[in-house]
């Protein structure tokens, strides 16, 4: 028996949108700590983990370790019929071949029910190991969003570079090139304006901007994202959901392939 | 005489990948040119797509947004000519038509069309039924004189779509019946386009045993000389042995690459030689008058050359041009025919290029003129006025030599250039006004709207030179404050990025992990002594068993043991939303053992069972 009353609906609302262009259908895993998920995209390059720990549920029930395969395409079409204000709650039998969402008006008048049916989906959790970042980014997410769309036009890699002058976002394309620099600023008025650089060693690697920009689906999540770089690992772009768990996006670094040599 | 048909997909994008109209157009050297699928909508025609110099255009759009079908389809057809009025070029239409069925007006500001009558042949169709099949924009017919050409998208039905079937049957038998009433006539046709059938097996990639008896394809046979019809297959006529000559191939899967394809572009010829006095034996439009025929391969996307880009699942791909190739032919021995001008189908006339719709130096020119009449004192009587809209023509021609006279005053034209969306009503009135100091000033207007052409084409190029050198007027344009709002943050980043970079940090490093090769034992590491360099690696080594774990759940292909690509199932039905596997490669001649192997594995994923 699986039961999790989130009040804060929106959230898993905002969740399902900032992963459901990139992964297909995936496994949630629910434990006695918390709901969470790992997936890779088609391509099998990128990978998704999400986590919402328990304290974040209002009501947090799960009797034991429960995998619900789910698309998430479906599941985003039903949590859409979910008002932005509304109480979700996820019911799952054990062993069950559905998912049941409820939603609830905030004034309790009216009480919707969505059934989805569940998948069989084979996957290996792939047990993501610590490490420690050569440099860490922190930046206003719409600010890195904005970064990535506009790259996006120009070229189809961003080159991202953070030295001690601060992170550096370039990019290249037939119509010419392009660079945005940010300088670590945390004198700012909101603290989640702030751009701060935690540089222990310089890097820099190139990234596919398809990937970039499909991460940042996430933006409404939350308003600061951090990027944590090492040359020989694949990057995390990080948003956090709420205090109760986050959302990371992990991508492989592309190596520089030789130039075109157009006829 | 050239003639050329050519499926552009898209008559922005071609045009935007010539950067100009005239530039696509010129690139065939021909004479007539038919467009299909321009996918343009009739409010979208503007000058800059429907109007090149030297050049007359017809064109039709679809005119239903049934299935959400707008910017759909739609045709054109492009005819150089030296003059546009009092002509004996051939190239220059006689008359034109939109659509099949007679029905279609495109220019009722004409007035007298106000009740269109249906085509000859057409009679025992009911009206609506007839206007239905006609609102998709398939077909503008041009009478050339000698011959009149039918330019025709048909429409492409898949085997069990029984509406769009009918709705393919329909189309085919009214053109029939057109060209046969043409032909009674002792009229000559000339049908263009990409008709969606290829007649027979060898224009087929790889046809199955049932090829040839689908009935639109028997429908194509029947229309052949060869087969007790009228008609000629000018290319097969040519070339009848020529194998594995194709001009459209599937941009979906790659198909270009190994040349998978299928001949449904064609130039059809019907009719008799302008020859006269010998007996008819041996002679037909064909054989005395067509000169020859070919496929312009040069204008296939996938270039032998670039091998290297392989299709990859069309990962990364980006194939520039149409998904068609264009078919030309040429035909010789054809005299003038008598003096005519441009019909009123052309698209200079259209109220979306001539009435509302103004160029620059058109605007510029009127604003000029009313300048010019307030120099000369000439004084403005109301009564006047009317006779601004009834003699547009006449007006732009004087406009032209009046601005010729004085040369263009650069602040003008970049004023108007930022007031030309809410001018309108202004100009409206300054055309007035200027109409009257043509009528009053320039009694003796030359009539040759080709010449106009040449003039307008001139001052907007001396425009645009001017324009380019405007920097000393940046003032003017600061004070235009909407426009640049976007443009003031995207700069803000650029101009940043002057600061000083350290050179040995921007280079990139070389990275150890790969998106496509599972092999990185190659991978170099440092031997560190403190525990977080000890941590790192260890994270290190997951991560590349992680990343190997990633790329070996990714089937390999049974023909080339390559990573197959992921595809989803879109078509409605139990399977609707699937994800499954496929070789990556471009389809081809299953022969070749390069091509997709046509392997197919479901992911694994499915719904629970009940």
């Amino acid at each position: 028996m699986l039961e999790l009353r989130l009040v804060q609906g929106s959230l898993l609302k905002k969740v399902l949108e900032s992963i459901k262009d990139l992964v297909n259908d995936a496994n949630f895993d629910c434990s006695s700590t918390g709901f969470s998920l790992q997936a890779m995209d088609s391509s099998h390059v990128a990978l998704v983990s999400l986590l919402l720990r328990s304290e974040g549920f209002e009501h947090y029930r799960c009797d034991r370790n429960l995998s619900m395969g789910m698309n998430l395409g479906n599941m985003s079409k039903m949590l859409r019929c979910a008002g932005n204000d509304d109480i979700i709650t996820i019911k799952a039998d054990d062993g069950g071949d559905t998912v049941t969402f409820m939603f609830e008006s905030p004034t309790q008048d009216k009480i919707a029910d969505f059934e989805m049916k569940l998948m069989d989906i084979d996957s290996e959790h792939l047990g993501i190991p610590d490490a420690e970042y050569h440099s860490i980014v922190r930046m206003p997410s719409n600010e890195f969003s904005r970064i990535c769309k506009d790259l996006s036009t120009i070229g189809d890699t961003v080159v991202i570079s953070v030295t001690k002058e601060g992170v550096k976002f370039s990019t290249a394309g037939d119509i010419g090139t392009a660079n945005i620099v940010l300088r670590q600023n945390t004198t700012v008025d909101k603290p989640e304006d702030a751009i701060v650089i935690e540089m222990n060693e310089p890097v820099s690697l190139s990234f596919a901007l398809r990937y970039m920009n499909s991460f940042t689906k996430a933006t409404p999540l939350s308003d600061t994202v951090t990027i944590s770089l090492s040359s020989e690992l694949p990057v995390v772009v990080e948003y956090k959901v709420a205090e109760m768990g986050y959302i990371r996006y992990y991508l492989a670094p592309k190596i520089e392939e030789e130039k075109d040599t157009k006829p | 005489m050239k003639l050329v048909t050519y499926n552009v997909n898209g008559l922005r994008q071609r045009v935007s990948q010539f950067d100009l109209l005239l530039k696509l157009l010129d690139s065939f050297d021909a004479d007539i040119i038919c467009f299909q699928e321009t996918k343009l909508r009739r409010q979208e025609l503007t000058a800059d797509l429907a109007i090149a110099d030297g050049y007359e255009s017809f064109f039709s759009c679809t005119r239903t947004c049934e299935k959400g079908r707008t910017g759909y389809s739609g045709v054109a057809t492009f005819c150089r000519v030296k003059s546009a009025s009092s002509s004996c070029e051939i190239a220059l239409p006689v008359a034109a038509e939109e659509g099949l069925t007679g029905l279609v007006n495109s220019n009722s500001r004409n007035g007298k069309n106000e009740t269109s009558t249906v085509a000859e042949g057409l009679e025992e169709y009911e009206k609506e039924e007839l206007l239905r099949i006609d609102q998709e924009g398939r077909c503008v017919i041009t009478d050339h004189g000698h011959f009149v050409v039918f330019n025709v998208y048909g429409p492409r039905a898949v085997a069990d779509d029984t509406e769009r079937i009918e709705f393919k049957h329909k189309f085919y038998d009214i053109l029939e019946r057109r060209w046969e009433c043409l032909l009674r006539r002792g009229r000559r046709v000339v049908v263009v386009g990409d008709l969606n059938i290829a007649p027979f097996a060898m224009d087929r990639c790889e046809a199955g045993p049932d090829f040839e008896k689908n009935e639109f394809r028997k429908w194509f046979r029947s229309l052949l000389v060869e087969r007790g019809g009228s008609f000629s297959d000018v290319f097969r006529s040519k070339h009848p042995e020529r194998k594995d000559a194709f001009t459209c191939w599937s941009s979906s899967t790659g198909a270009e690459q190994f040349n998978y394809g299928s001949r449904i572009d064609h130039i059809l010829v019907a009719g008799s030689c302008l020859h006269q006095n010998e007996d008819k034996q041996g002679h037909s439009f064909l054989a005395c008058h067509v000169n020859e025929c070919d496929i312009l391969t040069e204008y296939k996307r996938f270039k032998n050359e670039n091998m290297t880009t392989r299709w990859k699942g069309g990962l990364g791909t980006k194939l520039k041009g149409s998904d068609h190739v264009p078919v030309f032919t040429s035909f010789d021995d054809l005299p003038d025919i008598p003096e005519h001008n441009t019909p009123p189908l052309a698209s200079r006339y259209l109220p979306m290029i001539y009435g509302f719709q103004q160029t620059l130096v058109s605007v510029f020119m009127k604003r000029r003129a009313n300048e010019e009449a307030k120099a000369i004192e000439v004084s403005c009587s109301s009564s006047m006025q009317s006779n601004a809209t009834s003699s547009c023509g006449d007006i732009s021609t004087g406009l032209l030599r009046n601005c010729a006279l004085t040369g263009i005053s650069p602040e003008k034209s970049c004023s108007f250039e930022r007031e030309s969306t809410c001018s309108v009503t202004e100009v409206d009135t300054v055309a007035s006004r200027g109409s009257t100091v043509v009528n009053l000033s320039d009694r003796i207007y030359v009539s040759s709207v080709r010449a106009e052409n040449t003039s307008r084409d001139g001052n907007r190029k001396k425009a645009r030179k001017i324009q380019s050198s405007q920097l000393s007027l940046k003032s003017f344009f600061t004070t235009n404050s909407k426009v640049n709002i976007g443009g003031d943050t995207s700069s803000s980043y650029v101009s940043s990025s002057q600061s000083s970079q350290d050179e040995s940090i921007s280079e990139p490093n070389v990275s150890c992990k790969e998106d496509n090769e599972p092999t990185i034992s190659t991978q170099e590491q440092d031997q560190g002594g403190s525990s977080a360099k000890q941590k790192n690696n260890s994270a290190l080594m997951e991560w590349q068993r992680i990343q190997n774990l990633m790329q070996s759940s990714i089937p390999l292909c049974k023909g080339h043991k390559e990573a197959c690509v992921s595809r989803v199932v879109k078509k409605p039905g139990p399977t609707f939303g699937r994800r499954f596997y496929v070789c990556s490669r471009a389809e081809g001649p299953s022969s070749n053992p390069e091509a997709n192997c046509g392997y197919f594995k479901w992911a694994s994923s499915k719904f629970r069972d009940k």
